[in-house]
């Protein structure tokens, strides 16, 4: 019981620290504007260019980092419970790595100019088709290790495909985009990239609605599980389906954006007595609340042109990963 | 070894040429120098142009530049004309400048200027160089007919108008676009708030010098990417209110040369067309 109320205490923390931060966000640009003549100017409708500043800028950018966030960090936390592991993660084992090559297939060779919603799913299906090879390289019960090099493995396999296949792209720009679907950006999103984001991100969020419980079942073990009712079968195939829904659209208009869906659901489960049911809407949260304080970070750096976020995440989350390892050696000995 | 001994033969051939009147053998390795050494040369003093001369998006003589061989500013592919005069922009490679020169070719070196008078320096100098002054004059007169031909309506309210470039890129001061707007009469926001060169610019920035028009130029046929995409950004459609980018071609103002004044005329019907409005 007193762990419920932690919980609600947990998530009413998140929330207003998001709402704080999303408000900052809106007011941090390249450019001071004024907000109140902002606000006024996006809420009559006008053509002021500083409602259009607040509206057609930071507005989108704000939701575009909360959501593709959100999706990392419940990303790393439904990976986390069903592979029972503690570094799976959706840059780990190849989730994140798989969509950017499936979205740099369908951006640069013609097909997302087609028809919108191209570009998610060519990102949806990398990152189911990544996230599946690892799985069954590494086997059912694989070990940590076994589960992480094959993660490396497919990871740096997509990864070397996306570089190749923008060295071959028509577009003479393609090249010098590498760096952006490999640590990825938010610079310069609008309203069309958050069309792009919704779709699959609602439906995979809904796939996992209420699968808390199951989740819970699972960390005794996959026969207890079993035993229990949960037919482990179906909520692979279901847990799987919806990371690659929700990664792949946040990919497809972010980049790869490393070590959110690792360090989040990390730094949150001791909070919520390590039970998964309970943490996978903290760690969306988080993982929102970290990406948008990121990309605020990002855009206050001054630098010649503007540091790539994944820069950022990376920078707070390599240590992390340094340190999980050296715990987990300590554990061991 | 070998190719020291074939370079000191090389340097033994082409030396006495280089040493009497106006050069036979020129080799052009800039698109810009490409461009005025066949408008100002005799076909017959030309040995070859860089590839780039071809490219129809970017060279304004494309069509002319096609019965000469190319070349890809390789040291060996300019070895190999024996060139009696190199032209070079003031960005080649300065490596194979320095081997050049240390073969004992002869290197000219373009200033290529960015205003009016830059690019008439430019035509004199070359003309000069090539023994075709009377060709730079008459290049000159023809350039001066067609700018006052339609004079700019010019003042301090003069409408705004930024050159506007995949991954945000713009041209502030000391640039052929900011001359090709001032002389047809727009001012270039960019150059004013003190931006020089080709610069990438925030779209912050963008909006907040609210331009009336944007105009932007492709140097290959339009492609899908993330930067182009951005000229396609829903804050830019309601900035010009529906207006679309006017599209300037690449090779008016690439390289600084008479062609510019296309460039202006194009400036300048556009902006007629706005004061219409």
């Amino acid at each position: 019981m007193i762990s419920a109320i932690t919980q609600s205490r947990l998530i009413l923390a998140l929330g207003l620290s998001i709402a704080f931060t999303a408000l900052l966000s809106l007011l941090t640009g390249s450019q001071a504007i004024p907000l109140l003549q902002a606000l006024h100017q996006s809420f009559n409708g006008g053509p002021g260019i500083y409602g259009l500043i607040l509206t057609e800028l930071r507005l989108p950018r704000t939701l575009v980092a909360l959501l593709a966030g959100a999706s990392l960090g419940l990303g790393g936390a439904l990976m986390q419970s069903l592979l029972r592991n503690p570094l799976a993660s959706p840059g780990l084992i190849g989730s994140a790595s798989g969509a950017a090559l499936g979205a740099v297939i369908t951006l640069y060779f013609g097909l997302a100019g087609m028809f919108t919603l191209a570009l998610p799913i060519g990102g949806i299906a990398g990152a189911l088709l990544a996230t599946l090879t690892v799985y069954l390289l590494a086997g059912r019960d694989a070990g940590i290790l076994t589960l992480i090099l094959a993660g490396v493995a497919v990871n740096a396999f997509a990864l070397a495909l996306v570089s190749l296949l923008l060295n071959l792209a028509p577009s003479p720009y393609a090249v010098q985009e590498i760096a952006l679907w490999m640590l990825g950006s938010l610079a310069n999103v609008s309203r069309n990239e958050l069309w792009i984001l919704l779709p699959g991100t609602l439906a995979g969020w809904l796939m996992v609605w209420r699968q808390g419980r199951t989740l819970d079942l699972l960390t005794f073990g996959e026969e207890t599980a079993a035993s229990m009712g949960v037919d482990l079968h179906r909520l692979r195939w279901r847990l799987f389906l919806a990371v690659a829904l929700i990664v792949g659209s946040a990919v497809s208009v972010t980049g790869a954006i490393g070590f959110i869906g690792l360090v989040v659901p990390h730094l949150l489960r001791p909070l919520v007595g390590h039970q998964p049911s309970r943490l996978l809407i903290p760690s969306a949260m988080g993982g929102g609340l970290l990406l948008l304080t990121a990309d605020i970070v990002v855009r206050l750096l001054p630098a010649q042109g503007e540091i790539k976020v994944g820069v950022v995440t990376s920078l707070i989350g390599a240590p992390f990963f340094l340190w999980l390892i050296l715990q987990r050696k300590r554990d061991m000995s | 070894m070998q190719a020291k001994a074939i370079a000191l033969l090389l340097i033994l051939l082409t030396a006495p040429a280089a040493a009497a009147g106006p050069p036979q053998r020129v080799v052009s390795v800039n698109l810009c120098t490409d461009q005025l050494l066949l408008m100002l040369a005799d076909p017959r003093q030309v040995a070859s142009v860089s590839y780039l001369s071809r490219e129809r998006q970017s060279s304004f003589v494309a069509e002319q530049a096609a019965g000469y061989p190319l070349n890809h500013a390789r040291t060996e592919e300019v070895i190999g004309h024996r060139p009696d005069l190199v032209l070079a922009a003031p960005y080649t490679n300065p490596r194979l400048l320095a081997t050049l020169e240390k073969l004992g070719f002869v290197i000219e070196k373009l200033p290529l200027g960015y205003t009016l008078e830059g690019i008439i320096k430019d035509i004199r100098r070359l003309a000069a160089r090539l023994g075709q002054t009377q060709r730079g004059e008459v290049l000159i007169e023809q350039m001066h007919h067609r700018l006052q031909h339609n004079d700019a309506p010019t003042g301090l309210l003069s409408p705004k108008a930024l050159f506007y470039q995949p991954r945000g890129y713009t041209s502030g001061a000391n640039t052929l676009q900011n001359e090709a707007l001032r002389l047809a009469g727009w001012r270039n926001p960019a150059a004013e708030q003190g931006v020089e060169g080709y610069v990438a610019v925030d779209l912050e920035q963008v909006i907040l010098w609210q331009p009336d028009t944007l105009f932007t130029s492709t140097y290959k046929d339009r492609s899908i990417s993330l930067a182009e995409r951005q000229l396609e950004h829903p804050a830019l459609k309601r900035l010009l209110a529906g207006i679309p980018m006017l599209e300037i071609p690449y090779k008016y103002w690439i390289c600084p040369g008479p062609m510019l004044v296309e460039a202006v005329a194009l400036l300048r019907k556009a902006r007629e067309e706005r004061d219409a409005r």
